[in-house]
């Protein structure tokens, strides 16, 4: 036995050392490739991309107001949508969610309206939906459980029975196919104020410049944080940077201060330009004093030419993009190609050739970084002039009423970031080891940052004079619990193991039956919120409200990058397929374009995304390794 | 407790369903520290045994004695809290959640925040990776979903994570039936591993040459009834793989192979 | 090397061209829009409204305004795009086109929460005006108030002639649907009928059950109402429903179709039913017509929803261009108009068109 033990304590010893020599020798993967395999990256490209597609062709889109209709929209079906993701990740299905949400109001409205003389107060109706919801769901649950039939036939049976038995009872009781005057029942107002009150702020005199400050500071942060994840630190701040930095923090502020005070004439652009140079030089100082200095070594001196052929496909394409934006007029609405009109067709071609090239450079960049460095700085330095161009692009469409002058700012702030970035990444080394100090104070750095950016946008859409309503609070507050409650609880673990396989879910004691009747309780009472959101929003209900809603929430699940056989997913991801599906169902109409494509580009977004999502997990599973 | 008595025992059990004997008269023991084998060929009844023995099904008559005390479990989540923790062939193990949740699943380790309890991350993922390197796996991130790693590891994490949470028993069915050589080994090797610790292991198997190098006490079971229960020293290897084989009639058969060549 | 420079070369051109372009227009107010765009560098995703910006701007809209171009309006109703409201929706682009302005039509497809979503979304574009179809104006009227606040005239269309004033709308363009009720129930009564059964298609609908409430007024025998379950999505479906209707009670002989599909339908269940019900209908279509001419239909009450879709537009072109406000507190009528087989040939090339 003492021998065994020596050789098992010499394998053990010489294992460790050679794992830690293999840490050492391939890249760490520290916070950022983490993030991006994660399951909602790609409902969070295509919420991006789609945004930025209506931003650009239409007016509205990117008002204050058109945010909070979007957003409203978004929170009626994402409130569920979240609780059919966790479902969904179950392994199960509940298609008698959207016949809920009517089965709920009408019965709430029926018990305040009809029962006694005056009715009853809204305070004792609407408690009771929730009991009946939290039934049906229970009902749901146990039939799962003990019929072992798919989810799919159980829960189709229960929406077919909530549908007839509503519009059934309702008609029995007060003869009508509906519920309205809802609003004359007793306690309404004070209930309206829980479920579908309404927020509108003033602008108040700093919000500008208090926004303006806040956006800088986080998109600060932002950078300096993923400089201190990608970099590796000094142990001292160098003094030899200190000039830079404060050279750069200088110009920054002339240029910044210069811009604000300027009254409209020509000269603007000096300062701006300071502006850009300063977040250059800004950035270079900042890395010179922080990370250390020198060279990456991993070169292989294979060919350029496939560099070459990248960039050079980029720069025709994005040359192809200046060329249909000066051919084609950017004027009225004229219909070209029965589908699209010409100013579509040529947001759609200009948009193409732009994103097409800045990949192509992106892609001919990154296949330069194994060849030589100074090939790579030359990519990347086209990129940067790539970016330039396509500000001025869009900028010098000077006719048109949508004027896209923030793009062009950000657009040149982007260009400044990706130059001084450029240049650290010329000076500086990756880092390669794991280095959990830089690590937590980089990831705290970048969340701090869009913590600030998006509670400045948030302050500034609220006190904008638009109006937002409740609902879509709630349905922040459903997301965050939701997410908080399948990524940091052990009921969390036990639902992804139960979608995933919940046989070894079983035999290691997780309770299968109890997890999946908590799970469509869950959905049937938030089917019941969402019902009282609307009752209350239109006073009243009518007995098929909510049916069709149960695919809009599996098509948000999915396109949030849900799997449809369970086991993973995620509660986030599901609101933002709704909130894609949301910006459809704005963007259409304020285009101009006939409604009817709404679902034509509904499915055709459940495709790509679906497709999308495969990717991004196929490649989550596969960099592991 | 009878701290002379042997982690597990099992006396003349026998399992019916309906009128069908799957296992007569059975019995055996496992002590700590040796590696107990269960042979046969399949349909033998080795996973109606172990079921019986990890708490999924009862058994009809016998008894099950752990440390003297004679049990009859309930559910599988009994037998866990006693110590006795099964590794399917199936492996128990779910494929695209990560290593550490599947490490902790059922077990899952929790600290307080305010009136909620959450899931203490930290302490899961750096355990699940401290006990993994000990027992020879090195997972370079606990994100990383089970599904990828081969067959022989994700063996591992389930033994390693039976032997964190305690179990006196280990029970592995077929563990190695679905793997190559050099896999086969490395499971093999953890088995061993598990044993130093001061389990008592109870290996099925349907391959004696897996079965012989590790196991201290042997039992062929062929058609629900047991062909004998064997120390190391009281059998050869080659006449374990002809009483699993059916004996006489593999001698019959490679004679007719022959004379036919 | 050659590749690196002539990439290189081929940058700078593009470049030099973009940037030299923007320089030639020199207009002011690219310049000022880039000073005022640069100086608030960060705003990116709300409004853009500064307080002077926006009131050139108001000034420059009023100017525009008189000369009829940039102006659009939003047409939402909760229409299913079916034979009825297509043609509302034509007239409404006809209209349109006519003012040289801009008309977006929405339909809800009778779904309230969307139809009152549509109508917030069309607030917050800030259009020269909104026109609502009211089928269910408790529901509505929330949306409707905050179009009124902010100061976009509404204007309501074929449903909700009794709630279109208490709701801030201007006037309403439609068809009283009492009044054609009566004039429905009178002309069964005419014809001798004792027994009337009204099909309603759409669920909720405020309007559908004027209709049969005004025929019960003057019918003056009894009525029993029909409530389709799908309606016009689902024609087997409905015809069915009446089939079983008719049959299970004989004592039927009338049937009242409420929309161009249920007359249809009636038509089928009737011969299905081997009933001696007469049929008589509200709304056209070119089926309804030709059964007129055939005689399978007695009457057809016409709302003209052409009008419906086309006047809309003009009031609201006029009432942003001049001012005018049309209607007096009333609302205006598009009907009754009856076909009957003395003038269906000729009202029949129209609805072949679509627009009648």
């Amino acid at each position: 036995m003492a021998t065994t033990t020596n050789v098992g304590d010499a394998l053990a010893s010489a294992r460790a050392s050679a794992a830690k020599a293999a840490d050492e020798r391939l890249g760490h993967r520290g916070p950022i490739q983490r993030l991006l395999v994660r399951a909602e990256i790609g409902a969070l490209i295509g919420v991006t991309i789609v945004w930025l597609f209506y931003w650009i062709v239409t007016k509205q889109f990117g008002t204050a107001a058109g945010a909070g209709t979007y957003l409203d929209i978004a929170a009626n079906t994402g409130f569920v949508a979240v609780f059919v993701a966790l479902l969904m990740i179950g392994g199960e299905f509940d298609l008698s969610a959207g016949a809920m949400t009517g089965t709920s109001g009408i019965l709430v409205g029926l018990i305040s309206e009809e029962i006694g003389r005056k009715g009853i107060s809204v305070f004792i109706a609407v408690p009771i939906g929730l009991l009946v919801a939290a039934g049906i769901g229970f009902w749901n649950g146990q039939m799962v459980n003990r019929s072992k039939l798919p989810s799919f036939i159980v829960t189709l049976g229960t929406f077919y029975i909530l549908q007839g038995g509503t519009l059934g009872f309702t008609k029995q009781i007060n003869g009508k196919v509906f519920v309205d005057k809802f609003d004359k029942t007793s306690g309404f107002s004070i209930l309206r104020k829980v479920f579908a009150s309404e927020f509108s702020g003033k602008p108040f005199g700093a919000r500008n410049a208090l926004f303006t400050i806040m956006l800088l500071a986080a998109a600060a942060f932002i950078i300096l944080g993923v400089l201190h994840l990608t970099y590796r630190r000094l142990a001292k701040p160098s003094a030899a940077g200190f000039p830079v930095l404060g050279g750069g923090v200088v110009l920054i502020a002339v240029g910044f201060i210069g811009l604000l005070r300027s009254t409209g004439k020509g000269s603007d652009w000096i300062f701006g330009a300071l502006l850009g140079l300063g977040i250059v030089v800004g950035m270079v100082g900042a890395a010179r004093t922080l990370y250390v200095g020198g060279v990456d070594v991993h070169h292989d001196g294979s060919t350029a030419n496939a560099v070459f052929k990248r960039a050079g496909i980029g720069v025709v394409l994005i040359a192809l993009g200046v060329f249909f934006s000066k051919l084609l007029d950017h004027h009225k609405t004229k219909r070209l190609f029965l589908i699209t009109t010409e100013q579509g067709f040529r947001a759609i071609l200009v948009v193409f050739g732009v994103v097409g090239g800045l990949v192509a450079i992106g892609l001919a960049a990154r296949k330069a970084t194994p060849v030589s460095r100074t090939l790579r700085l030359e990519m990347m330095v086209l990129a940067v002039l790539a970016i330039t161009v396509v500000a001025f692009i869009l900028q010098s469409e000077s006719t048109s009423r949508k004027l896209r002058v923030e793009l062009f700012s950000m657009l040149l702030l982007m260009a400044a970031v990706a130059l001084g970035a450029t240049l650290v990444e010329y000076f500086h080394p990756k880092r390669l080891v794991a280095d959990r100090a830089a690590d937590r104070h980089g990831t705290m750095l970048v969340v701090a940052g869009a913590l600030l950016g998006a509670l400045g946008v948030l302050m500034r859409m609220l006190f904008s004079g638009s109006t937002f309503r409740i609902s879509i609070l709630w349905w922040i507050i459903a997301t965050a619990g939701a997410s908080l409650l399948l990524l940091r609880t052990r009921f969390g673990s036990w639902i992804f193991s139960v979608g995933g396989n919940k046989d070894a879910a079983r035999s290691v004691g997780v309770p299968v039956a109890r997890v999946k009747t908590t799970l469509f309780m869950m959905v049937s009472c938030a089917g019941w919120f969402a019902g009282m959101m609307a009752a209350f929003q239109l006073n009243g209900t009518q007995a098929n409200q909510g049916v069709g809603k149960e695919l809009e929430y599996i098509v948000a699940a999915v396109v949030g990058g849900n799997l449809l056989t369970g086991g993973y997913g995620s509660a986030a991801g599901a609101s933002l397929g709704a909130l894609v599906t949301a910006f459809t169902a704005v963007g259409i109409p304020y285009a101009g374009w006939n409604s009817n494509w709404n679902f034509l580009f509904l499915g055709a977004i459940l495709l790509l995304s679906v497709l999308v999502n495969n990717f991004i997990r196929t490649r989550a599973q596969a960099a592991r390794r | 407790m009878n701290t002379t008595a042997p982690l597990m025992e099992a006396r003349e059990i026998a399992k019916n369903y309906g009128n069908i004997i799957a296992l007569s008269g059975i019995s055996m023991t496992v002590e700590a520290g040796k590696v107990t084998c269960v042979l046969g060929d399949n349909g033998a009844g080795k996973s109606t045994l172990i079921k019986i023995l990890a708490g999924v099904h009862q058994h009809d008559e016998g008894e099950l004695l752990i440390e003297g005390e004679p049990v009859k479990f309930a559910s599988p989540r009994e037998a866990l809290d006693r110590g006795i923790a099964a590794v399917y062939q199936d492996l128990a193990m779910v494929p695209l959640m990560s290593v550490w949740r599947n490490f902790f699943l059922g077990s899952e380790p929790r600290r307080r925040l305010g009136p909620m309890k959450l899931l203490n991350v930290p302490h899961a993922r750096h355990t699940a990776k401290d006990e993994l390197f000990k027992m020879g796996i090195d997972i370079r991130d606990p994100e990383q979903p089970v599904g990828t790693l081969s067959g022989g590891e994700r063996q591992s994490v389930a033994i390693a994570r039976a032997v964190y949470f305690g179990a006196k028993v280990l029970i592995l069915d077929e563990p190695t039936s679905a793997l190559g050589v050099k896999q086969s080994g490395i499971v093999l090797r953890y088995i061993l591993e598990a044993a130093k610790r001061n389990l008592g292991v109870i290996f099925i198997t349907h391959n004696p040459n897996h079965a012989y190098p590790v196991g201290d006490r042997f039992i062929v079971l062929s058609r629900g009834r047991s062909l004998g229960n064997f120390a190391k020293n009281e059998i050869t290897r080659d006449e374990m793989t002809r009483l699993m084989a059916g004996g006489g009639e593999l001698d019959e058969l490679t004679a007719d192979l022959e004379r036919a060549r | 090397m050659k590749m690196r420079y002539s990439v290189a070369a081929v940058a700078l051109a593009i470049v030099a061209a973009s940037c030299g372009s923007s320089a030639k227009k020199a207009d002011t107010s690219t310049t000022a829009g880039s000073a005022s765009a640069t100086t608030k560098a960060a705003d990116t995703a709300t409004t853009k409204a500064a307080a002077t910006t926006a009131s050139a701007a108001a000034t420059t809209e009023a100017v525009k305004a008189t000369q009829g171009k940039d102006l659009t309006f939003y047409m939402i109703t909760h229409g299913d795009g079916g034979v009825f409201w297509s043609v509302v929706q034509k007239g409404a682009e006809a209209a349109g086109k006519a003012m040289g302005v801009t008309v977006k039509y929405e339909g809800a497809n009778n779904d309230p929460q969307k139809q009152a979503q549509m109508i917030d979304a069309a607030v917050a574009a800030k259009p020269a005006g909104i026109a609502v179809s009211l089928a269910n104006p408790d529901a509505l009227k929330g949306s409707i108030k905050k179009a009124v606040d902010a100061g976009i005239p509404v204007y309501t269309l074929n449903s909700g002639v009794n709630n279109y004033k208490e709701l801030g709308a201007v006037t309403h363009i439609g068809q009283t649907e009492t009044v054609a009720g009566n004039g429905a129930g009178e002309r069964f009564k005419a014809a001798g009928a004792k027994h009337l059964l009204c099909v309603i298609q759409e669920q909720s609908n405020v309007a559908l059950e004027e209709r049969c409430d005004g025929a019960t007024a003057t019918f003056g025998g009894k009525v029993d109402r029909l409530t389709q379950t799908a309606g016009d999505k689902d024609v087997p479906k409905s015809t069915q429903e009446i089939t079983a209707k008719l049959q299970a009670d004989p004592s039927i002989d009338a049937v009242l179709g409420e929309g161009p599909v249920a007359g249809v339908e009636a038509v089928a269940a009737v011969k299905t039913a081997n009933s001696k019900a007469m049929i008589g209908n509200f709304d056209l279509s070119g089926d309804i017509i030709q059964n007129i001419k055939d005689g399978k239909i007695l009457f057809a009450i016409d709302q003209q929803q052409y009008l419906q879709g086309y006047l809309p537009v003009v009031l609201m072109f006029l009432q942003a261009t001049n001012a005018n406000t049309a209607g007096g507190g009333l609302p205006i009528l598009t009907g009754p108009g009856f076909v009957t087989k003395d003038n269906a040939a000729q009202v029949e090339a129209l609805a072949k068109a679509g627009t009648r």
